[in-house]
C-alpha cells in the first residue's frame, strides 16, 4: 500500500523524522505547507497512491501566516475533484502536525492505512 | 554530462553499491562529526567539481543549516546538495527515499548568490521603553539610529506612571538616564512631535517618510522596529463615564501622587471579561498608593484576579495585610449617583450572595488595554500574531520588528527583555553592512507573467512587488522567504522554485511509484 506524504519542513517533517515509518512511504518535503498544488496531489494517485496525506502547521502558527491554511482550501478543492470522479475523498486528507507530534504523524498515518484496507 | 557525488553519513547502513550510476562519480562515507563532515564534503565536491550531490544520513536542522552556511561561505550553491535523512526507515524505506531524492535531484538548478550593501541605521517608531531600550541594545552593537516619536517628550506610558511595582525601579528616573546615554551619542537622531507618514523598499534598505514639525523628511535605514505601546478604552458597558467620583485605571496615576480626601475607594476591574494581568498589576500597585498617600478605605471588585507568578502574589498580600478589601462578582454591580458619591449593589458568591451595597466617594474602572498601531501594521503590510515561528520580535516581514506593548501585553521587565532580543536580532542581521541571499531562488519569468498580481496580494512576506515598467511582479530576493506559496497560486505557472519546482516534485512522485 502506497501513501505519499507532502509534508511542510518546519512540522511534519520534523515530526516524521522521530518514529518509525512504514516501508512504503514517501515524505515529499516541502518548503511550507502553501507550495502544495492540487497537480501535486492528483499526480501521487496517478503515479498509484493509495492514500495522500497533506500535513502542514498549525492553522495559527504557519511560518508563512496563512500557508497552512491554503494547503487545506487546496486539499479541500481536491477531494471534491475525486468525488466527483467517483473516487474515495477520504484518500486525501489535510492534518495539522506540529514538529514535536511525532506520534501524532504516525497515528495519522496508520488509521489512513487502515481506513484504506477496511474499504478495500 | 552531470557530475555527481554520494555521500553517506558513517552508521547509516546504505549500500553504496546501490548507489553507483553513470554520473556518480564519486561515492564517499563521511563522519559523524559535524564538523569533520562539512570539511570532507566541501574538500571532495571541490576536488571532483561536482555539479550536485545526495547526502545520506541523519542530519540534524542545526548540522544542515550549518551545512548550507558553510557551503556559501565556499563559493557552492547548497541547492545542489539533496539530503536524506533515513531517521525511521527500514531497508525498503531507505531505498525509496534513495531513489526519489535522486530524482529530484537530477532537476535541481543552480541558484546565483547576492552580497549586497544594507543600510546599517536602524529606523524606531516610538520612543516609548520598549523603542529606547532597543536603542540602547544597537548602540552598544555600534549600529545608528533614528527614534521617531509622535510626541513632545520621549518614554511614553512610563513617564505617566506613579512607581513600577513589583519592580523597585522608578519608572522617571530609568527614562532619564536613558535619555541622558541617548542624547549626547552623535549617532543617534530623535525627531520628537513627528509622525510616521509613508514605508517604502525592504529589508536592508527602507525609507521612512516622516512629518516632523520642520516639515516633511525621510531618513533611510536597513530595518525597523515597530514600538508603538498600547491605548486603552473605556468599557462602556459599565454604564459610568468619567466625571468627578469616576476615573479610569490610567487616569490614576495622576491623582495618587497628590493628597486627597477620597474617603471610600473602590476599584471595579474585569468588567466586560476583558480584564488583564496589566490591568491587576496595575490596581494593585495603586491601591497601595493610595493606602499610603490618602489613607482611604479600598475595596478592589472582580471577577478574577489575575495573580500569576511570584511578585504579583506577594503584592496581592501586602494589599490584603494592608487592609484592602477583596470582592468578587458574576454579575456586574449596580451604579446609581447618590449626593456625591456612588452606590455599588452586588453579589460576591464567596459570601452566599447576599446583596451588597456600598457607597463611594471614588470608583476606579479598568480599561481594556489594546495594541496600538495597527493601523500602521495594517498600511505597511506588518503582523506580528503570537505565532511561534516568529516568535517573539519578528514580523511577517523582513528586516521589521515589534517590541514592546503594541504586540502583547506587557509589564516592564517584559519591555526591556524585548529591546534587548530586537537589538541582537538586528545586530546579526545587519551588523557586517551587508546582506547575503539567493538572488534567483524564487524567480518571476516575466514573459509568462499576466500581471494578475495574484502574487503580490498572497504573498505573507510582502515580497511580491510590482514592476510597472515590465508589466510583470517582481519577487524581491531579499525579502522572500522562500515559502512557495506564490509559485503555488500563480494562475500563469510564471514563477519557478528553483529548489521545489514541480518537475521534481513530480519526478519525486514518480520515482517512488517504481
Ligand atoms: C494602565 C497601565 C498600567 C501599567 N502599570 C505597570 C506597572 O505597574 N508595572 C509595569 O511593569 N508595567 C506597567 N504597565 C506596562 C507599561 O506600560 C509597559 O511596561 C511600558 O511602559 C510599555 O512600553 P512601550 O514602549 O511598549 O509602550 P509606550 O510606553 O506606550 O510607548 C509607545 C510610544 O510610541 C509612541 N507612538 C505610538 N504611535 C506612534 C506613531 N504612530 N508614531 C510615532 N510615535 C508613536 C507613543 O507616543 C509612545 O511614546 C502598565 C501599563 C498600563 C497600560
Ligand atoms: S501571480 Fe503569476 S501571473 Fe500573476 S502577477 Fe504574479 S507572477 Fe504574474
Ligand atoms: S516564495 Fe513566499 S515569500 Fe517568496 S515571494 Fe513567493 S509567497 Fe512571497
Amino acid at each position: 500500500m502506497r501513501i505519499v506524504v507532502f509534508c511542510c519542513e518546519n512540522s511534519a517533517y520534523q515530526a516524521a523524522r522521530q518514529v518509525k515509518l512504514p516501508a512504503e512511504l514517501d515524505l515529499i518535503r516541502l518548503p511550507c505547507g502553501g507550495r502544495v498544488e492540487v497537480l501535486h496531489m492528483l499526480r501521487a494517485f496517478e503515479e498509484g497512491a493509495d492514500g495522500v496525506l497533506v500535513l502542514t502547521c498549525q492553522e495559527d502558527n504557519c511560518q508563512s501566516l496563512h500557508g497552512s491554511a491554503r494547503a487545506r482550501n487546496r486539499v479541500d478543492y481536491a477531494r471534491e475533484i475525486l468525488q466527483e470522479i467517483g473516487m474515495d475523498p477520504e484518500r486525501l486528507q489535510w492534518h495539522p502536525v506540529t514538529s514535536n507530534m511525532g506520534p501524532r504523524f504516525q497515528k495519522i498515518v496508520a488509521d489512513m492505512i487502515e481506513g484504506l484496507k477496511a474499504s478495500a | 554530462m552531470a557530475r555527481w557525488g554520494a555521500f553517506i553519513c558513517d552508521g547509516t547502513e546504505v549500500d553504496a553499491g546501490s548507489l553507483a550510476g553513470e554520473e556518480v562519480v564519486v561515492t564517499t562515507t563521511l563522519p559523524p562529526q559535524p564538523r569533520e563532515l562539512v570539511c570532507k564534503l566541501i574538500g571532495i565536491w571541490t576536488r571532483f567539481d561536482l555539479d550536485g550531490g545526495i547526502l545520506i544520513g541523519a542530519v540534524p536542522e542545526l548540522v544542515e543549516q550549518g551545512l548550507k552556511e558553510s557551503f556559501r561561505q565556499a563559493g557552492l550553491d547548497p541547492f545542489r546538495l539533496v539530503l536524506v535523512d533515513l531517521r525511521g526507515r527500514d531497508a525498503v524505506g531507505k531505498d525509496r527515499e534513495i531513489k526519489a531524492a535522486l530524482a529530484r535531484a537530477r532537476h535541481l538548478e543552480p541558484v546565483a548568490w547576492t552580497k549586497a550593501k544594507a543600510q546599517q541605521r536602524v529606523l524606531i517608531i516610538g520612543g516609548g521603553a520598549a523603542g529606547l531600550q532597543t536603542a540602547l541594545g544597537l548602540r552598544k552593537l555600534g549600529l545608528p539610529v533614528v527614534i521617531v516619536e509622535q510626541e513632545q517628550n520621549l518614554g511614553g506610558r512610563l513617564t505617566k506612571l506613579d512607581g513600577l511595582c513589583p519592580w523597585d525601579e522608578d519608572p522617571q528616573g530609568w527614562i532619564r538616564s536613558a535619555l541622558e546615554v541617548l542624547q549626547r551619542d552623535s549617532e543617534v537622531e530623535i525627531l520628537s512631535a513627528s509622525k510616521p507618514l509613508a514605508l517604502k523598499g525592504q529589508v536592508g534598505d527602507f525609507t521612512l517618510e516622516v512629518q516632523s514639525p520642520a516639515g516633511p523628511i525621510t531618513r533611510r535605514g536597513g530595518a525597523v522596529v515597530l514600538a508603538l505601546g498600547s491605548t486603552v478604552r473605556w468599557p462602556q458597558s459599565s454604564g459610568l463615564e468619567p466625571g468627578p467620583h469616576v476615573v479610569g485605571l490610567t487616569r490614576l496615576d495622576e491623582l495618587t501622587p497628590i493628597r486627597l480626601h477620597y474617603k471610600k475607594v473602590a476599584f471595579l476591574l474585569d468588567v466586560d471579561g476583558l480584564g488583564s494581568r496589566l490591568g491587576t498589576l496595575s490596581a494593585l500597585r495603586s491601591a497601595l498608593r493610595i493606602k499610603d498617600n490618602w489613607g482611604s478605605e479600598v475595596h478592589i471588585l472582580c471577577r478574577n484576579l489575575k495573580v500569576d507568578g511570584k511578585p504579583l502574589e506577594s503584592m496581592y498580600r501586602k494589599a490584603r495585610d494592608r487592609g484592602v478589601v477583596f470582592f468578587k462578582y458574576e454579575e456586574l454591580p449596580r451604579a446609581t449617583e447618590q449626593r456625591e458619591k456612588i452606590l455599588l449593589q452586588f453579589k460576591d458568591p464567596d459570601l452566599d450572595n447576599v446583596v451588597v451595597d456600598e457607597a463611594y466617594d471614588l470608583i476606579v474602572l479598568e480599561e481594556e488595554i489594546l495594541p496600538a498601531g495597527e493601523d500602521l501594521g495594517r498600511a505597511w503590510g506588518v503582523l506580528q500574531p503570537a505565532n511561534v515561528h516568529l516568535y517573539p520580535v519578528e514580523t511577517n516581514r523582513k528586516g521589521i520588528y515589534m517590541v514592546g506593548g503594541c504586540r502583547d501585553e506587557m509589564d516592564f521587565p517584559g519591555v526591556i527583555q524585548d529591546g534587548t532580543i530586537a537589538a541582537g536580532e538586528i545586530g546579526a542581521l545587519l551588523g557586517q553592512g551587508v546582506l547575503i541571499y539567493e538572488e534567483d531562488r524564487v524567480r518571476v519569468e516575466t514573459e509568462k507573467c499576466v500581471f494578475c498580481l495574484t502574487c503580490v496580494r498572497l504573498c505573507p512576506h510582502q515580497a511580491a512587488e510590482i514592476d510597472l515598467v515590465k508589466e510583470a511582479a517582481f519577487i524581491n530576493p531579499a525579502a522572500c522567504q522562500a515559502c512557495g506559496m506564490c509559485a503555488a497560486d500563480c494562475p500563469a505557472q510564471a514563477i519557478d522554485y528553483k529548489a521545489y519546482d514541480n518537475e521534481g516534485i513530480l519526478a519525486q512522485l514518480e520515482m517512488g511509484g517504481r
